[in-house]
């Protein structure tokens, strides 16, 4: 089963200042990820245009596999020299992960990495080295799955200063934080950067002294969806195709009318639309709006959709929404397809190429409408940074 | 043939079709209408009605089978004479000979 590294993160700025002299860049491809965490000299734009360049710079030197002597040398020649304190300078932590396992991490100035695995922290062997003639400190590890890594930028360690903590919150003690959070059940990387951020804030009283950022990242496996949408062009291999979608991990959806009754038939199962005569409603049940596409069951399968306008509308939403957190809370058919889409890191398309003929549009196109949404959402979710694979049957 | 449900042998299913285009035409509006119809003529009990997707025969009105006699374009305010035309006489046929 493949590895990938789940993140998320939060910045919090300096009070009183509009921009964040902390930058992260972050990319995640599903066999590579590169995270970096860039803190520059002082807060508000001078820090800001140092961080961003110093993150833009590392986040695509490291991913192209250039040696940190290059890297560090490259900085030195485009960071614009601070005329007052004569120092181009900003601190830098990049982490690069490969197929979910092996990862490399360079550390400059920066708080080190927090690692923790099977709840316990874990001390990384850091090598310290010169590079174009900066200290920097390297370690290649190897990851597992549920490892949980942090990286903070200073303004975490400086967290509560002179108020609770007299020296600031300090790495042990946010690295103790994490343990417990860890503990307390809080699963996924979005709650806990949440609540990372949320203690960081209240320890600065509401009021940051200094740009506070960090980034939760999680080694879990990668999770699956797989969309059956299409009868195949050739009856023969309707049960082929139904298998492949039987067949798989993860979620597994069924997009079309015509798609729908195959599935059922061939599964042996009943396909039953959600839809109860109004007569028979319950007084709460929610409202569907009119025209709005419905959903059916078959056992088995986690949704069931029509094709054409349900994909369509699906498209849509995922161009509005990055996260699962932007979509409307929605229960109707598109909705729901777009966040299935959205908790999976692998999306499988099966698409049938048989040609409708009811649609005269899809006749004279050679190609069905279908075929167009799949393209487009294709698209729109390997942008996000998802494995999509288009088979057609 | 689309069948999203057989129900017991001796009840008849009207299945009526809830896509999007039959649905802003009054899907749920016809649905009413037919089961207070079948209330009315006691059938309860004896004909069902049940939701489908989409049955490639979008038009002005709403897509509907009787069993398995399929018909396109009913508009719910003419959900009686439907009734009367199609259902009434079908099901007393169909539940009668079993
Ligand atoms: S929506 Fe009812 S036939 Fe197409």
């Amino acid at each position: 089963m493949r590895q990938i590294v789940e993140y998320s993160w939060n910045s919090l700025n300096k009070a009183g200042e509009e921009l964040c002299g902390d930058s992260v860049i972050i990319r995640s491809n599903p066999d590579s990820f590169v995270a970096v965490l860039s803190d520059g000299l002082g807060s508000g734009v001078k820090a800001s245009i140092l961080s961003t360049l110093t993150a833009e710079i590392a986040s695509r030197m490291f991913e192209s596999g250039s040696p940190v002597e290059d890297f560090v040398q490259t900085l030195a020649e485009t960071l614009p020299e601070c005329s007052v304190r004569k120092l181009a300078y900003a601190t830098f932590a990049v982490l690069t992960v490969s197929r979910g396992k092996d990862a490399h991490l360079v550390e400059f100035d920066s708080p080190p990495l927090i690692l923790i695995r099977d709840n316990a922290l874990v001390d990384l062997p850091m090598e310290e080295r010169k590079a174009s003639g900066r200290k920097i400190r390297e370690v290649r590890f190897e990851l597992r799955e549920n490892d949980i890594m942090i990286l903070i930028s200073d303004g975490y360690e400086h967290a509560g200063l002179g108020g609770i903590y007299r020296l600031g919150w300090g790495w042990k003690n946010i690295a103790q934080a994490v343990q417990r959070f860890l503990s307390a059940g809080i699963a996924d990387t979005r709650k806990l950067t949440q609540s990372l951020s949320k203690t960081c804030m209240k320890l600065y009283d509401d009021k940051p002294g200094d740009d506070a950022t960090v980034i939760s990242m999680k080694i879990r496996p990668s999770a699956r969806a797989t969309v059956l949408t299409g009868p195949p062009a050739n009856k023969e291999l309707d049960d082929f195709a139904v298998s492949r979608l039987t067949s798989t991990e993860g979620s597994k959806i069924v997009c079309g009318g015509s798609t729908a009754q195959m599935v059922a038939r061939v599964l042996k199962e009943e396909l039953l639309v959600d839809w109860v005569p109004p007569g028979k409603r319950k007084p709460d049940e929610p409202k569907k709006k009119k025209g709005s596409p419905p959903i059916a069951k078959i056992k088995g399968m986690d949704l069931v959709t029509e094709g054409i306008l349900t994909l369509g509308m699906a498209a849509e939403l995922l161009r509005a929404s990055k996260t699962i957190d932007d979509l409307p809370h929605d229960k109707d058919a598109s909705t729901l397809l777009a966040r299935l889409l959205l908790q999976a890191d692998e999306i499988y398309f099966i698409v049938g190429t048989a040609i409708n003929p009811n649609q005269i549009a899809d006749i004279i196109r050679g190609e069905s409408m279908r075929m167009v949404y799949i393209r487009e959402l294709v698209q729109i979710l390997s942008e996000l940074g998802k494995y999509v694979e288009i088979e057609k049957v | 043939m689309n069948r999203e449900r057989e129900g017991s042998k001796d009840m008849l299913i009207i299945t009526i079709c809830v896509g999007s285009s039959c649905s802003i035409r009054g899907s749920d509006e016809l649905a009413a209408e037919i089961q207070h119809l079948i209330k009315k003529e006691q059938l309860d009990g004896l004909v069902d009605i049940v939701g489908a997707f989409c049955m490639d025969t979008c038009s002005k009105g709403v897509s509907v089978r009787v069993g398995e006699r399929a018909f396109e374009g009913i508009r719910p305010e003419n959900a009686s004479e439907f009734f009367y035309k199609e259902i009434l006489p079908y099901a007393n046929s169909t539940l009668l000979s079993k």
